[in-house]
């Protein structure tokens, strides 16, 4: 019998293991630099950006995208679509926010650009009663196809603040730019009639005279969003965005509002961990 | 199970005498999924180069879970093998002793990790 096997120690590869990225993952990114968000309402201050983080995790199931937390509750046979359900939280009462981090602003944006001429009585944020942050629950319908995105969601006050519902409907893309990431997202949102009445009704509980109070309806807000980032290394990049909502008639028609759309925009250098 | 017995043990002989190198391969090592989320499937050929060949028992494990086992291993062996993840395979006598162990890789063509649901930086 010949029994000649060439055994000399088991034949270890050295290659080390090369798993997959793992499904679940944290992104964790902060940026310094400058920018501001405008508040559209007369009295509240613009607001000054000048440290900001981005944290998100994903999982297979579950999701920690900033203020949203949620879980997958459908995904497409490609996998190009999923479908959440999401608690996230609301901060249209920023805009009521009188306390200015800085009084620093940028000349070449738009950010103090002349208010609204008043047609209406001029009703101020202080005197208006708190508007509070709300917390939503909502379903969102996601569609990727090669550098483009759909998006369609609903969400719902549950914290009792407003008791109004928020419907978004988005379409993103990402812009071929040599060196940078570039994606310009358009969105239009409809904001119910009790949402907007929260935020942008004037009445009993205002210290406002009852000649000026408020009743709008629901309306649309569409929205522009420029997005880039550009990699200076692994962790090191810059970070630029620009965003613009268009208010509905129906809220700039509110004696407290006195500009037509909200702008916010930054340019930082970011580090990510 | 007695004639398994004398086999190890005719097998054991030429264990502890051989000293040449190995004359393994095993191809491919690296299995391409469609995503990042499925199932590899692929084939791996096992053979043994030298002549004459090894006739000795010995098992295939993928991650440490036997797949065949031969009382006589062939000189060339074909396995189906379907991979969720990266891991190793292994050829072993029965007492233990790892003939072959070789890193199996996993590749996609199409990463299907989940992409974020928000833009980031959306939180200002």
């Amino acid at each position: 019998m010949a029994v000649a096997a060439c055994y000399a120690g088991a034949a270890e590869d050295s290659a080390s293991y090369s798993q997959p990225t793992p499904a679940t993952a944290w992104q964790l990114g902060i940026a310094a630099g400058h920018g501001q968000v405008s508040s559209p309402v007369r009295g509240a201050a613009n607001r000054s950006l000048w440290l900001i983080a981005d944290v998100a995790w994903y999982g297979s199931t579950f999701y920690l995208d900033n203020t949203e937390a949620g879980g997958f509750i459908w995904d497409s046979a490609d996998k190009r679509g999923s479908a959440q359900a999401y608690v996230t939280y609301n901060r249209e009462a920023q805009l009521f926010d009188n306390h200015a981090i800085s009084d620093i602003t940028v000349p070449f944006l738009p950010f103090n650009s002349a208010a609204r001429p008043a047609s209406t009585p001029d009703v101020q944020a202080q005197q208006l009663a708190s508007r509070h942050y709300a917390v939503h629950a909502g379903a969102r319908l996601v569609y990727e196809y090669a550098a483009s995105r759909v998006s369609f969601s609903i969400e719902r006050d549950i914290s009792g603040t407003h008791d109004g519902y928020l419907a978004t409907a988005g379409y993103q893309m990402q812009l071929p730019v040599p060196y940078w990431q570039v994606s310009a997202t358009a969105m239009v949102s409809w904001y119910s009639q009790h949402f907007n009445q929260y935020y942008y009704g004037i009445d009993t509980r205002d210290n406002v005279s009852p000649q000026y109070h408020y009743r709008p309806a629901g309306g649309f807000r569409p929205a522009l969003d420029i997005t880039a980032t550009h990699a200076l290394s692994p962790a090191w990049g810059v970070v630029v965005f620009a965003r613009y909502t268009a208010l509905s008639d129906t809220v700039t028609a509110s004696p407290v509002v006195d500009k037509n759309g909200i702008f916010s925009a930054y340019a930082g250098l970011s580090y990510h961990f | 199970m007695q004639r398994f017995g004398v086999i190890v043990m005719l097998g054991w002989l030429p264990y502890t005498s051989a000293a040449a190198a190995l004359h393994w391969s095993v191809a491919p090592q690296i299995c391409v999924a469609d995503t990042t989320h499925s199932t590899c499937n692929m084939t791996i050929t096992i053979e043994h180069h030298s002549n004459p060949p090894a006739a000795i028992p010995a098992c295939v494990l993928i991650n440490g879970k036997q797949r065949q086992c031969w009382a006589r291993l062939p000189a060339r062996v074909t396995l189906d093998v379907a991979l969720e993840a990266a891991g190793r395979l292994t050829v072993s006598t029965p007492d233990g002793r790892e003939l072959i162990s070789k890193v199996l890789q996993i590749k996609a063509r199409r990463d299907t990790h989940r992409p974020r649901v928000r833009s980031p930086w959306r939180l200002f």
